[in-house]
């Protein structure tokens, strides 16, 4: 059997090499991506006020992510599976909330949902790659807290998805945070049901306190599935703790693999 | 009992809050001294932010989460409703 080892040895060395050429290479492209429609939305943001710039915002940066997410696939490091998503673009207006395991997170909802709201960091909105495309879209900048409750509420009686990680950051070592109330309470201003998605990855990738520039282990499998749907709250209390406690049964070990 | 009673304006805050919040208590029994947060009313932040929906619905006032005198104005409906009987702008 020795003499089966070098070959192997050799054939994981090159996929491992291009592993990192793949990941670093896509690294690039995403960045150059959000710059470039970042520097474009700039004019737009004058040229097209209002409702019919966010829609065009929105609409490319869904058509974006999922063309992004075609050519990871294409490379053979990355397996989506986000078909049940699918359905969602349809059903409006609906709080999506979601697990936050990983930054991809927003990619991977976003591709599947062409008038979906984000609500952004300032920190990161102020940022040339992110800021331009993030204000034509329309995006929430989470800043005060009534103000932001308002706009989302304003954007979900207009139609439109909103999306929200409960957690408000990402999840530390694969345990959820404790829920913030955000969410319930413009599901309860808007009168918009929660529609929970559970996000599941196979391997920590782009994960909180991980480096960027650390390569994740491949191939990776992003899944995203639709979990139950909530009616909007009458008390926001115990509302919050029921869905922190559904997602922690979801998502608890064991629960990963279930059949679909 | 007699500082215990709330005033008009102070039953009409009570139950703008009740009925918002969907508390499950009378809106007269609500004691006006006792601290809206915590040990009193045992209200947390998500609350608060609510309580500041209602207010700015009902009585034109913004309640901003930055304002220093806050623990001031939430420390009980009674100084609640100074706060907004003062800035009250409908």
């Amino acid at each position: 059997m020795t003499g089966e080892e070098r070959p192997a040895g050799l054939v994981s060395a090159l996929r491992r090499a291009y592993e990192y050429v793949v990941y670093y290479g896509f690294l690039l492209v995403f960045a150059l991506m959000c710059l470039g429609w970042s520097l474009l939305s700039l004019p737009l943001v004058l040229l097209l006020p209002g409702r019919m710039g966010r829609r065009v915002g929105r609409w490319v940066i869904s058509f974006g992510f999922r063309t992004y997410l075609n050519l990871l696939e294409w490379s053979g490091i990355v397996k989506c599976d986000l078909a049940e998503l699918d359905g969602l673009a349809e059903q409006g207006p609906l709080v999506i909330a979601a697990n936050h395991p990983s930054l991809i997170d927003v990619v991977l909802i976003v591709s599947r949902l062409p008038d979906a709201v984000c609500i952004i960091k300032a920190s990161l909105a102020d940022q040339f790659i992110f800021g331009g495309s993030a204000r034509l879209a329309g995006y929430i900048r989470n800043i005060s807290g009534s103000k932001l409750i308002l706009d989302a509420s304003r954007e979900l009686q207009a139609g439109s998805h909103l999306l929200v990680f409960p957690e408000g950051t990402r999840t530390v070592g694969g345990t959820l945070q404790p829920f913030k109330g955000g969410f319930a309470l413009i599901s309860k201003k808007a009168q918009a049901p929660v529609q929970t998605v559970l996000i599941e990855i196979n391997h920590p990738f782009l994960s909180k306190g991980r480096p960027l520039f650390d390569k994740p282990e491949f191939p990776l499998v992003l899944r995203a599935r639709l979990g139950e749907r909530f009616m909007p709250p009458a008390q926001l209390r115990p509302y919050i703790a029921k869905l922190e406690h559904y997602f922690r049964d979801e998502l608890a070990p064991g629960q990963m693999e279930r059949p679909s | 009992m007699e500082a215990k009673s709330l005033d008009d304006l102070e039953l009409a805050l009570a139950k703008a809050l009740v009925a918002g919040l969907n508390l499950d208590l009378a809106p007269e029994t609500i004691d006006p001294d006792a601290p809206l947060y915590g040990d009193g009313l045992g209200l947390d932040s998500i609350d608060m932010l609510e309580i500041s929906l209602v207010v700015a619905r009902d009585y034109g006032v913004q309640l901003r989460s930055d304002n220093p005198d806050n623990q001031q104005i939430f420390s009980s409906l009674r100084n609640l409703n100074q706060y907004i009987q003062s800035n009250r702008t409908r």
